[in-house]
């Protein structure tokens, strides 16, 4: 797989704190905020017909649970390695979003990560950053 | 903990904003350049596996300027907060402003006899996918995977980024009925949150 | 005037189920709605469609039983108490997950599903009580009021289903807002820190010190035309300060500037 230019974001999971006490362990049944893990738009048939990042222009390879990409944050050169344990984000719903650093785009909503994955490379207060993924 | 001394604020005000034409003792920084970090993959941690340095859970004692944390997992984390923690609850913040009963999220360097000392602290900070079921005064009733959530608009504080653009205090393109993703901090012990920023496609 | 009235529903009973049987038969959508609803979590995703579609073909018996004649409202009743039990399933065990009863489209179970099972569950009981056929309240000039009322109960239907909300609720609430301008006190004159800090992170100035960053925004303030903010960083393994700043009321990255201060000292390392 080429690596594929995007929006990252972050989520939680693991029946943790405030409103996530009821989002479960994601798809995969392994999901927590404190572990490096993500969610893939892709995971799954069920999970591509409510993310269909194909509407927005995105191809991107079915991969399953367990399965690990490296995220790069295009703002700092900042990486970290995850594994599928969720899916998601639902690309469909912000089709064209753009987010830039330094002179650096990418557009569409591509990855979530979990918190503590997001905090490893970028601020989570910041939401959204621009960013390159690739088979880990 | 209590904030910076203006002295101080006058002192950072003046060296940022006198700038140099070019960059002075850049090469002790060691590599500044970004694109050096795309050559070397990094991997401190299992991919899968819980962060050690890490924390998230809610407050349960406060002891000076220690947390004592309480994880989804069950198990109880020390964190040391310092004068060099960003402290986020809804803006920017102090130390003060942290309360037993808070969830929050800690990033920081895990010393040898387990305490975690703190860089980054996120005080109930949430991330949400949701969908805009109606909209009142200075509130939103969102819907978070069949959740019901009362998304709080706070004046000067809450922001919006129509489709990636410059964040404005403008919320009049909000629609009724759109998924959204919500940047808030949670009210301890209820459904509601206030937003700091709403991230909308239009 | 009672038996009047029950001999309508299997009329309204017949083409609701007709409808909602077809949709999870034939829909076009329906793996879709099939994948989002609790019958993941209660048979497992790979019976999820069978199952509905299972349920798509008890809902179309159910109708061919009470349309056809003997026409027989009990199967209805017991579909309906089926449907009810279900829902209570879905609350507890999926919440997250959608009805998926007749749309693909998100729709969390709540008080209007329970409704909307509720009011089938009454129509049934009521049909209990007819006498003719469902065509008979046509007859003796009472074709008119036989429309109106069916009519009302299929307004009824469609107000408890969430997928005809953007037709009407929607619609409603979107003029209520445009009438009412509830989120009009947000707007001020005061430049929101997230966009001070959008401007700073595609800056020049970030992308040379990014890497030394250690947290997120510490503090800031404002000086005239400049927003100070700043971070946490990290010299040769010593803490140190980066202040940041960033024009307030425009949107110039190439004009911010960057100051990186020794916490020792506050020896100035770095400016830009």
């Amino acid at each position: 797989m080429a690596a594929v230019r995007g929006e990252m974001s972050w989520f939680c999971c693991g029946n943790a704190w405030g409103p996530c006490g009821s989002t479960g362990h994601g798809a995969c049944g392994t999901c927590n905020s404190g572990s490096r893990q993500h969610a893939w738009p892709n995971a799954s048939s069920a999970c591509f017909s409510i993310t269909r990042p194909d509407l927005c222009g995105l191809g991107l390879t079915r991969r399953g649970c367990g399965f690990r990409h490296r995220t790069t944050n295009l703002c700092n050169g900042l990486a970290v390695t995850t594994s599928i344990a969720d899916c998601g984000p639902r690309t469909r719903s912000f089709c064209g979003e753009r987010v830039c650093c330094g002179g650096t785009c990418a557009s569409n909503r591509l990855i979530d990560l979990t918190a503590s994955a997001y905090s490893a490379i970028a601020s989570l207060s910041t939401g959204l950053r621009p960013v390159s993924v690739d088979i880990g | 903990m209590s904030g910076t001394s203006i002295d101080r604020r006058q002192l950072f005000t003046a060296a940022a904003l006198t700038g140099a034409a070019s960059v002075v003792g850049a090469t002790a920084l060691g590599s500044l350049d970004p694109d050096e970090a795309f050559a070397a993959p990094k991997w401190d941690v299992q991919p899968g596996a819980p962060d050690p340095n890490f924390v998230e859970g809610l407050v349960n004692t406060i002891t000076g300027t220690r947390l004592f944390v309480k994880g989804s997992d069950g198990v109880f984390n020390r964190i040391q907060v310092t004068e060099a923690t960003s402290i986020w609850k809804l803006t920017p913040t102090t130390f003060d402003k942290v309360e037993v009963g808070d969830g929050l999220y800690a990033r920081g360097v895990r010393l040898d006899d387990g305490l975690l000392a703190a860089e980054s602290l996120w005080v109930n900070i949430v991330n949400l996918e949701v969908h805009v079921v109606s909209i009142s005064r200075n509130q939103m009733a969102l819907d978070h995977a069949g959740s019901r959530i009362i998304g709080h608009v706070i004046p000067g504080t809450t922001a919006t980024v129509y489709n990636g653009t410059p964040a404005i205090s403008d919320m009049s393109l909000l629609q009724v009925g759109k998924h959204v993703k919500v940047i808030g901090a949670w009210r301890p012990g209820t459904n509601e949150i206030d937003i700091a920023t709403v991230y909308a496609a239009v | 005037m009672m038996s009047w009235l029950a001999d309508l529903q299997p009329l309204v009973i017949g083409a609701w189920l007709t409808w909602s049987g077809g949709f999870k038969l034939f829909g076009r959508t329906a793996p879709l709605a099939a994948a989002s609803s609790a019958l993941r979590t209660m048979v497992g995703q790979r019976w999820a469609l069978p199952a509905f579609r299972a349920v798509g073909f008890a809902e179309l018996a159910v109708a061919a039983a009470v349309l056809l004649p003997p026409a027989w409202p009990i199967p209805a009743i017991g579909l309906s108490l089926a449907f009810i039990g279900y829902l209570s399933y879905a609350r507890v065990a999926a919440p997250e997950s959608s009805c998926g009863c007749t749309s693909a489209r998100p729709s969390p179970i709540g008080l209007r599903h329970f409704a909307n099972a509720g009011f089938l569950l009454s129509m049934s009981v009521l049909a209990l009580l007819g006498i003719g056929s469902w065509a008979s309240p046509f007859g003796g000039g009472q074709a008119a009021r036989a429309v109106a009322v069916l009519a009302a109960e299929a307004a009824l239907i469609m107000s408890l289903s969430a997928q005809f909300d953007r037709y009407w609720l929607i619609p409603l609430r979107r003029l209520k807002v445009r009438l009412t301008h509830p989120l009009a006190a947000a707007t001020t004159d005061a430049v929101p820190l997230h966009a001070t800090v959008q401007t700073l992170e595609r800056s020049p100035a970030f992308r040379t010190v990014g890497q030394s960053l250690r947290s997120d925004v510490v503090e800031s303030w404002d000086e005239g035309e400049w927003r100070l903010v700043r971070y946490t960083a990290r010299y040769q393994d010593r803490p140190a300060s980066a202040v940041f700043a960033v024009p307030r009321h425009e949107d110039a990255p190439d004009r911010v500037k960057v100051a990186l201060l020794d916490d020792a000292d506050d020896s100035v390392l770095l400016a830009l």
